[in-house]
């Protein structure tokens, strides 16, 4: 009917300034006042921890002066090669990683918190970590006996590229198993991880068993996590993926908090499900792959801060995730922090540090919090 | 405009739930399912909001149903289902504040704050907006739910189309006051254009707020048409497989169905 | 080994060259990693110029004291700049790459050492350690040391008639033995010592043996871990005497279990000589 078509147009451009012009107006408005003090909140304390992660130091590298090595590269100013190079090519692809890779993996959370409605749902449901876990593990292991021309070519980024096809190869497995007809179950996928991380787990015990010792050791290493071997390069190779993602996870928000009425409603009130589910696993498994494969297994992030956050600011996930990028980032650069200090000049694994202190916290804001949930 | 289904069937797990379905709801009308248990009255809605797949057709306001996207459908239909559970600790604010997902076009001069409010005083929950849905009773929760289904087709019709409203046993949890509530807020609905097809248990209510009729047996329609002729002694009973029998209220008029219990009608 | 060497004192020269005050490679604060490497320098008596060590440097006692900047496969940058090095010292296994490129990239010079259980690594790890440090006297002087260990273990070995069946016990765990196979420091002893891993057939690295395949390996001689000084060790020579799966071997009749000092098993400047101890100990004075 043409008329309907006209009514359709008509509508979707209404829709759209009627939506921003709703959106700007939520921000100012009483109840929203508390959102927008909570975001400048966390971004001041992002910039802050930032900074102090940049000057962190001890011993002979205590006394980098910071400002000097930045500028200096840029020449604007006078540092010593030691200073530039201690600002430049140690501590700043390890903040900056670090941040990247916090707020990649909360988002993650977030994502699948609200994709599979369950606030314990964590990016490894959809089977990323498994799988990039046996990539890691098959890397390591076998990689000595893999043709030269395959080792070559990818020479110091072996582990990053298995670990990464890994988790991508695990998730897409999942998403097919899962999807009939073009409607995806979160159901089936939830179960199917389940399945597919009992297969991984084998499967990775077979290859362990082949280990050389120091196979081993790197394989516990990996699996602690370590942002500690941060370079420009691998920057430049994973955070155009985890960026993406980021980016395109508010554009799910609307979606989510719809779903968390159920599907079917979520549908009824004009959603695309099984497209939401889609981007959804996509960012998840983009933003998970890429941060698991440049610093190993880092858990706990991806379950705390989307569960901290929704006691602060509720389950609203238009300012969720923004909130759980800031508040993940703020979080791993502190652990990261902690990890280099607590027994200076060895360094903890990362990902002891965020079990270890994430845990207990975590569970005394629950005990506080328990009414709320 | 209407809304028309020609030749539905529905197989599901193998068993043949809908047969043959062809029936016509006509805006500005109430237009109510009833029937027994199993006869498919719910699965007839399922097939409506696109939950189920079926074979036959639907209608919307002259096109078929298929042929809307998804946000489409959203502008023309909202959905009340029997049960919402909320896996986060949401406002009520915030849940009937998703009706406003689809950015559907509305009253354009007024916040979405207000209209949220509206709604929810329209429901009868006016200073509910703050408080936890989860913490709230079964009845309040369907009210809210209610509300947020009536902020999303707000307006009765859009550019001179019907708007419709389908609810699944809108009143089960709730007490007579409420239950009243929502018969007229039905009522309202359609006579300023709506349509709305309720599935209804209860009788006694259908009786007093259906325009037309739809009693399900078996997965096919055994009767329709004006209350009056459905809602009688011989469909009632050959459709339930039980003795029903149908009193008109003398002072108000309203039709009475007395409880049937033991096989024996209890006349009141 | 020798390009190493070469390399080693190019970089010297080059790092020399941004550093203002200081001598030709007058390097007085230097991080070891790897407890072959810690050895050699305290053989050599350069044990002052050392300002860390990694966590494989555990002998002898007197590195203890350094501090530690983290295990030689994990370093972190940040760690070893914090203790102001102005030389590393490195087997060549140490890693990851990145951290070593970071450092050099800080005008740290970086000297690789290659690491191998076999003799000849010893002496060209010698060498090369001889060469970073600028004491080529006294490394001349360790290495033929070494040689000579080395040359009495050939002569000794060459009298041997029958060589003996060794296995070499790491750890016990629940009862199943942690055996060294293949490519191990454990391994290359055994070799040294003019006997013959009776499981090196099976396999490379350590893995635990059940009791079946113990039995059917039969050694002549068992070797473990002699405590650490300050160490509990769990496990005990008569743990192993008594063990079911050693108990019918040659070994457990004969009692034949021996103790063997950790740092052998590192392919240090120490190893030869442990060699020779264990050779003499296996075949006594009866050839």
């Amino acid at each position: 009917m043409a008329g309907r078509s006209k009514m359709v147009a008509l509508d979707r451009s209404e829709r759209g300034r009627w939506g921003i012009a709703q959106t700007t107006r939520a921000l100012f408005s009483a109840g929203d006042r508390r959102a927008v003090a909570l975001l400048l909140r966390l971004i001041l304390a992002a910039a802050l921890i930032v900074t102090m992660a940049l000057s962190l130091g001890w011993g002979a590298a205590d006394e980098v002066a910071v400002i000097p090595a930045l500028l200096g590269k840029f020449g604007w100013s006078e540092a010593s090669l030691r200073d530039t190079v201690i600002i430049w090519d140690i501590r700043m692809p390890r903040v900056l990683t670090a941040t990247l890779v916090g707020a990649a993996l909360a988002v993650s959370g977030a994502v699948m918190q609200g994709l599979f409605r369950n606030p314990l749902a964590d990016p490894g449901l959809i089977g990323v970590s498994a799988g990039a876990g046996l990539g890691a593990v098959v890397a390591i292991v076998l990689g000595g006996v893999l043709p030269a021309a395959i080792a070559g070519f990818f020479g110091r980024w072996l582990v990053p590229a298995f670990a990464f096809l890994g988790g991508w190869g695990a998730t897409l497995l999942l998403f097919a198993l899962a999807t009939r007809g073009g409607r995806t179950s979160v159901a089936t996928m939830l179960l199917a991880g389940i399945a597919l991380g009992a297969l991984t787990g084998a499967l990775t015990g077979i290859v362990v068993y082949y280990a050389t010792d120091d196979q081993l050791r790197d394989l516990t290493f990996w699996s602690m996590g370590s942002v500690a071997g941060a370079s420009w390069q691998q920057l430049f190779v994973a955070a155009p993926m985890m960026l993406g993602a980021l980016c395109a996870a508010p554009f799910l928000a609307r979606a989510l908090n719809a779903m968390a009425l159920g599907e079917a409603a979520a549908l009824h009130l004009g959603i695309d499900t099984q497209a939401t589910k889609r981007i959804a696993i996509l960012t998840v498994a983009g933003a998970t792959g890429a941060s698991v494969a440049i610093t190993g297994g880092i858990g706990f992030v991806g379950i705390v801060v989307p569960h901290l956050l929704r006691l602060v600011q509720g389950p609203d996930h238009r300012g969720l995730f923004v909130n759980a990028a800031l508040l993940g980032a703020i979080l791993l650069l502190w652990a990261d922090m902690l990890a280099r200090t607590f027994i200076a000049p060895a360094e903890l694994p990362i990902g002891i540090v965020t079990a270890a202190l994430g845990g207990p916290f975590f569970m005394s804001v629950l005990m506080r919090n328990r009414h709320l949930l | 405009m209407d809304l028309r289904t020609k030749d539905l069937s529905l197989d599901l797990g193998g068993r043949r739930i809908l047969e043959g379905v062809s029936i016509q709801a006509t805006a500005g009308e109430v237009t109510a399912i009833v029937g027994p248990n199993g006869s498919g009255k719910t699965s007839l809605l399922k097939c409506l909001t696109g939950e189920y797949r079926y074979s036959g057709t639907i209608s919307l306001n002259g096109a078929d149903i298929n042929s809307y996207a998804p946000a489409e459908l959203a502008l023309w239909r909202a959905v009340l289902p029997q049960a919402i559970e909320l896996s986060f600790p949401f406002t009520v604010h915030e849940v009937v504040s998703l009706a406003l997902t689809s950015g559907v076009a509305m009253d354009k001069g007024r916040a979405s704050d207000d209209l949220v409010q509206r709604a929810l005083e329209r429901v009868g929950l006016g200073g509910y907006a703050p408080r936890r849905y989860q913490t709230l009773s079964g009845g309040e929760q369907q009210r809210v739910q209610l509300a947020r289904v009536l902020l999303q087709v707000w307006e009765s019709t859009l550019y001179d189309l019907p708007r419709w409203l389908f609810l699944d046993e809108p009143v089960s949890a709730l007490d007579i006051a409420h239950q009243l509530l929502v018969i007229d807020i039905a009522q309202d609905f359609a006579r300023k254009g709506g349509g709305v097809i309720a599935v209804m248990h209860d009788l006694n209510l259908t009786s007093m707020f259906a325009d037309q009729v739809l009693l399900m047996q078996g997965g096919q329609v055994a009767a329709s048409g004006a209350a009056e002729e459905v809602l009688a002694d011989e469909p009632l009973s050959r459709a339930y497989g039980c003795a029903v029998v149908t009193r008109q209220a003398p002072a108000t008029g309203a039709w009475l169905l007395p409880q049937v219990a033991n096989g024996r009608a209890f006349a009141p | 080994m020798r390009g190493l060497t070469l390399s080693a004192i190019l970089l010297c020269g080059a790092a020399s060259l941004g550093m203002t005050g200081s001598s030709v490679c007058a390097q007085d604060a230097v991080v070891s990693v790897g407890g072959p490497i810690t050895e050699i320098i305290f053989a050599l008596e350069e044990q002052d110029r050392l300002i860390a060590r990694d966590t494989t440097s555990v002998y002898p006692p007197e590195a203890l004291g350094l501090p530690d900047v983290g295990y030689m496969r994990r370093l972190s940058a940040e760690g070893v700049l914090s203790v102001g090095p102005d030389m590393i010292i490195a087997r060549d296994t140490s890693g990851p790459p990145e951290v070593l490129e970071q450092l050099q990239a800080a005008s740290i010079p970086v000297v690789l050492v290659h690491d191998a259980f076999d003799p000849d690594a010893i002496l060209s790890a010698i060498d090369t350690v001889g060469a970073a440090l600028d004491v080529p006297a006294k490394a001349a002087e360790l290495s033929a040391t070494v040689q000579a260990d080395l040359d009495a273990l050939a002569e000794r070995r060459a009298e041997i008639t029958e060589k003996k069946r060794v296995i070499f016990v790491l750890s016990a765990d629940a009862g199943r033995l942690n055996v060294a196979g293949r490519g191990t420091g454990a391994d290359g002893l055994i070799t040294m010592a003019g006997g013959i891993n009776a499981v090196a057939d099976g396999f490379d690295g350590y893995k635990l043996m059940n009791n079946e395949a113990l039995l059917t390996a039969n050694p002549d001689v068992v070797l473990m871990l002699a405590p650490r000084p300050g160490t509990d060790h769990s496990l005990t020579p008569a743990d192993l005497q008594t063990h079911p799966g050693l108990l019918p071997t040659a070994a457990g009749a004969a009692s034949a279990i021996r103790q063997v000092p950790a740092a052998a098993l590192g392919f240090g400047p120490r190893t030869p000589a442990l060699a020779l101890a264990l050779l003499e100990d296996m075949y006594g004075g009866a050839q």
